[in-house]
């Protein structure tokens, strides 16, 4: 441990982790060290209506996917079906919030790695093109949250059957107007994150995602599909894989069959890339060239930069089918009930799990949270090392940088991560 | 003029607070050009030890290494600002019981699982603190605000009426007068009405507002939702500050 205040964690990612490398058996640890925070006890005997607000709190990164999460855990514990409009304005929020957490992470966190420079506001100076095109994409990101979801971090306007308030047509057009403009820059973002000369590996895996009818799906997928062509209903999760808890560690570990899986932005593009909407196929097939899957899971900085330029796509054209339907309606109506309910969504790092158990008054019972960073965690440990062995001659200073990279690159959100 | 050293440190939290730095985008460029941003281990490589002139500190000090850099800090520092309600008052995550905690830890990680974290607290608990940016997340332009104050060498203005006056300045519909169990009238505002004004009852998480006649609110709460959940909605927030001890002195903290 540095004598520094803080200072031994990794920086550039979410929350508190340490990085311990044995240089002679080429082997890596990631070891937790963020405070419990246990978020599936505190919500136990609360209204149902608090989850969503409760549970948006355990990331200020990706709180709407959370929000959103377990909302549709509940209406699928109460059976409440919402309007197609609801789903479309919701579809075009959590876009929003992809593209917010990918920005965030693209260009604030990993980028200063290929940049050389200490921190991303250096780039004010040093490469302002490339500064203004991060804050252009992160713009994006934070216009779609404030105007849908209420405000940019901790959501306000979802709840259970619909919203509590949308935004007017006029501010949806400009929104729109916005989203249009910033299309060339968010292409500009793949041709310079696929410019990188990212560290060589190749380590096959299993991806997992959720999917409809085959495709990626990211707000209503309906099964759990793998790259192994595994597949199961989403409310079969807890058989998809297992939670492993070690000692010293405040995180989960999960694993399938022994073995660690991906999840996330390389994974929804390993696993098939039908669903790609055409700017963002363009930029998958023209500027990045390669056909994923690489294996390399550096790669997961590319995959997230494509998906930024589909979700611009993809919440233009929900927008539109939003202000299409001239009678849409805010919130459904639904009754209260005993009941479970399991609630997915595609979170920027990949898929995120809400499971609850309702009493008769709505009360919480019993509340299950299965994010992303629990699920690649093992196989981040496996990339790492397959790393270490394969540039073994290299100078531990170095080496531990490329560590650090590829974690990095995973995007881990540790404060989601530990329970 | 020497520029103003700035450390922003996070404890166990959701980061949500400090990510409203760089939600400012051009604004914390600008910020960064005046200041020099020496120690910011989410967002920068540079993690200078100090002496910092001016240090922010997100999140409830909760494992043994949080509690550790809380104390590290306040010797290396001229000024806390403790960033966000965990900061300030521990936070959602401080609602729980210490007995509930201990008892969470167990289920969630197990019976063989030693934890040397503690329950959380406000910043207040370890460490004096010398002003506060409070909410669940903080304000953006509270943040800016603040920010420009220090740059400009002004001491920060704390002036706090309660949510109800930016509330009604934006002719919102009274979401307590709906029958929605909204805190509005006894937190603190500063958050532009945030919630309310989207139709979301007030949580009170910029903390319970001093002054404000919180025995009789609890009454009147109790009135329309019952004892039970009067307690519950206080608490979420508040059951750390001395407004929430005084009304239930007996609660197990």
């Amino acid at each position: 441990m540095k004598e520094s205040i803080l200072g031994h964690y990794i920086c550039k990612v979410e929350g508190h982790g340490n990085l311990k490398l044995d240089y002679k058996s080429g082997s890596a640890k990631l070891t937790i060290d963020e405070g419990e925070r246990l978020f599936e006890k505190l919500v136990v005997g609360h209204n149902y209506l608090d989850a969503p607000f409760i549970t948006a709190r355990i990331c200020g990164v990706c709180p709407t996917s959370h929000n959103l999460a377990s909302i549709k855990a509940i209406e699928s514990a109460f059976d409440v079906e919402v309007s197609p409009t609801i789903v479309s304005l919701r579809k075009a929020l959590l876009a929003g919030q992809i593209i917010q957490s990918h920005a965030l992470h693209l260009f604030f966190l990993a980028l200063p790695d290929y940049l050389h420079v200490v921190n991303a506001i250096e780039l004010h100076q040093k490469n302002p093109e490339i500064f203004d095109l991060a804050l252009g994409i992160k713009k994006i990101g934070d216009s779609l949250v404030e105007t849908i979801g209420g405000r940019s971090v901790h959501p306000t306007t979802p709840t259970v059957g619909g919203f509590l308030s949308v935004p007017t047509n006029e501010n949806l057009r400009k929104l729109q107007q916005t989203l249009n403009n910033h299309l060339p820059k968010a292409l500009e973002a793949v041709d310079l994150f696929a410019s990188f000369d990212y560290p060589s590996l190749s380590r096959k895996t299993e991806y997992l995602a959720i999917a409809k009818e085959g495709n990626i799906s990211y707000y209503d997928g309906s099964e759990i599909l793998s790259s192994n062509k595994f597949k199961t209903p989403i409310e079969n999760y807890a058989y998809a894989f297992k939670e492993e808890i070690r000692s010293g560690s405040t995180a989960k570990y999960g694993q399938r069959d022994g073995h660690g899986f991906m999840v996330g932005a390389l994974a929804r593009l390993s696993i098939n890339s039908d669903h790609l909407h055409p700017k963002a196929a363009y930029a998958y097939k023209r500027i990045w060239k390669k056909d994923f899957p690489t294996y390399n899971s550096f790669h997961n900085n590319i995959a997230q930069a494509i998906e930024i330029v589909h979700l611009i796509e993809e919440s233009i054209l929900e927008i539109d089918k939003f202000l299409s339907d001239k009678k849409s309606i805010n919130k459904v109506p639904y009754r209260v009930k005993a009941g479970q309910g399991v609630g997915v969504v595609e979170a920027p790092r990949g898929t995120l799990y809400h499971g609850i158990k309702l009493d008769p008054d709505g009360n919480i019972q019993f509340y299950d949270i299965v994010t992303p960073t629990v699920q690649n965690l093992i196989n981040l440990e496996e990339d790492a090392d397959a790393l270490m062995k394969k540039h073994s001659h290299k100078k531990p200073d170095k080496l531990f940088q490329e560590v650090e990279m590829l974690i990095r690159a995973y995007d881990p959100c540790i404060t989601c991560a530990v329970h | 003029m020497k520029k103003l050293k700035i450390a922003i440190f996070d404890l166990t939290d959701c980061e949500g607070c400090e990510l409203v730095f760089i939600n400012l985008r051009e604004k914390i460029a600008k910020i960064a050009e005046q200041t020099d941003i020496a120690n910011w281990r989410f967002a920068s490589h540079a993690s200078d030890l100090g002496p910092f002139d001016i240090t922010f500190i997100e999140g409830s000090p909760i494992t043994e290494n949080d509690i550790e850099a809380t104390k590290q800090a306040r010797a290396a520092s001229r000024l806390i600002v403790a960033l966000g309600s965990c900061a300030e008052t521990g936070g959602i995550q401080a609602s729980i019981s210490e007995k509930k905690w201990y008892q969470g830890i167990q289920e969630v990680y197990g019976k063989d699982y030693k934890t040397k974290s503690k329950p959380p607290k406000p910043l207040s608990y370890y460490i004096d603190v010398d002003f506060h940016l409070p909410g669940c997340p903080i304000n953006q332009n509270e943040l800016e605000n603040f920010l420009s104050s220090l740059v400009m060498l002004k001491k920060p203005e704390e002036f706090r009426s309660p949510v109800c006056l930016e509330c009604k300045a934006k002719e919102n519909v009274c979401l307590f007068l709906e029958g929605e169990p909204c805190l509005g009238p006894i937190t603190k505002g500063g958050c532009e009405a945030a919630c309310p004004s989207q139709g979301l009852r007030c949580w009170g998480c910029f903390g319970a507002l001093k002054g404000a006649n919180h025995k009789a609110f609890k009454l009147q709460l109790e009135k329309k939702f019952g004892k039970e959940k009067t307690k519950s909605l206080l608490k979420n927030f508040f059951s750390n500050q001395d407004e929430f001890k005084a009304l239930y002195p007996k609660e197990d903290k």
